[in-house]
């Protein structure tokens, strides 16, 4: 399970971010997911509810968004977005590509808010 | 509810245990250990590598064995037998073992006495890439029958990894295996990567990388200048 790793992962480091936020409710965390990080967005989803369960987080929503991935072609030099269906040049049909951009999976914001006292 | 703020940042998901990481290497440095993250997929001839390794490395340093996986103690318990100090650590369904996991192991296990700690990383190609576990070097194992194309299909592994070994290759006659290709798209994820080709079974090759590895371990635990 791939994802499960990657959901507890992002925990412990929102936790870090969070933690000198004092008493607060984290109400979403947004994360940029590359094309090519091999992330499956609607997996990633169901395991941050599986190991937000039961913590601080349990009620914070996850907001993904997906960014597009470049390559540059070792063959021929032509640098391009790429299609994850197709891992090839689209000008030269080489498949030795460099990856540039669309690997990483980046926390870009998360929304907090004061708790309410009872 | 009141006084809702945005944090804005850019912080990779993985930064936490990347800091963890950081200080697990800083702890071995100053403990002079070397700590080793074998990765591979299942059945590549991982625990018989490290026989091997074990076998020819044992008089020449201290050693000990981290054994993950998902569930029971099989390997930790062949590993035993060969005398040097061997733990199992259960990764508790997860598929890979991360910086705070490696840390715990490496305590249990006690490296004050150790030079070379060897993390047997539960069988996978993808996600044990992506955990960085603390390890100086990340060494991968390729057996033939898996196929020379593997650094296009799972390149990540081949991008973090420092060596790569080329296991089985007794039984390269009967495989479609092309050395050229496999050596050719690993240096295209990696142009760093040091390669091995090894025969675990027969030791074909074993001595090559042992001397590698005796040399890194060396390196590591010497006093800085």
């Amino acid at each position: 399970m791939h994802e499960m790793g990657l959901a507890d992962a992002m925990m412990k480091t929102a936790r870090r971010i969070v933690k000198d936020e004092g008493d607060v409710v984290v109400q979403s965390i947004t994360v940029e997911l590359g094309d090519l990080s091999g992330v499956v967005p609607r997996f990633l989803t169901e395991c941050w509810e599986a190991v937000s369960d039961g913590t601080e987080f349990e009620d914070t929503e996850l907001i993904l968004h997906t960014v597009p991935a470049t390559a540059n072609c070792m063959d021929c030099g032509h640098t391009f977005v790429v299609s994850v269906d197709d891992l090839r040049c689209p000008q030269c049909r080489s498949d030795k590509l460099k990856p540039l951009s669309g690997q990483d999976m980046t926390i870009t914001e998360i929304q907090v808010a004061d708790r309410e006292d009872e | 509810m009141d006084n809702v703020r945005v944090i804005e940042i850019k912080e990779s998901i993985f930064a936490d245990n990347d800091a963890e990481a950081n200080r697990v290497r800083g702890d071995l440095k100053r403990e002079k250990t070397f700590l080793l993250n074998l990765m591979s997929s299942p059945g590549s001839g991982k625990t018989t590598t490290l026989l091997r390794t074990i076998e020819i490395l044992k008089d020449r340093l201290r050693m000990g064995v981290m054994e993950a996986d998902i569930d029971s103690a099989v390997d930790a318990e062949t590993v035993a037998a060969t005398g040097v100090r061997s733990i199992q650590l259960h990764t508790g369904g997860m598929c890979h073992l991360d910086a705070g996991m490696t840390e715990q192991g490496l305590r249990e296990i006690g490296t004050e006495d150790l030079d070379l700690v060897v993390l047997e990383n539960v069988g996978n190609l993808v996600c044990p890439a992506e955990f960085d576990t603390g390890a100086v070097k990340n060494a991968m194992i390729l057996s033939v029958p898996e196929g020379h194309d593997k650094p296009l299909k799972y390149p990540l592994i081949f991008t973090v990894c420092d060596v790569l070994l080329i296991n089985k290759i007794d039984v390269l006659p009967y495989f479609d295996f092309d050395m050229d290709k496999v050596v050719e798209y690993a240096h295209m994820r990696n142009p760093n990567l040091k390669i091995f080709p090894i025969c675990a079974k027969t030791g074909e090759g074993m001595d090559a990388w042992c001397d590698w590895l005796e040399q890194q371990v060396r390196d590591w635990n010497k006093e800085d200048k």
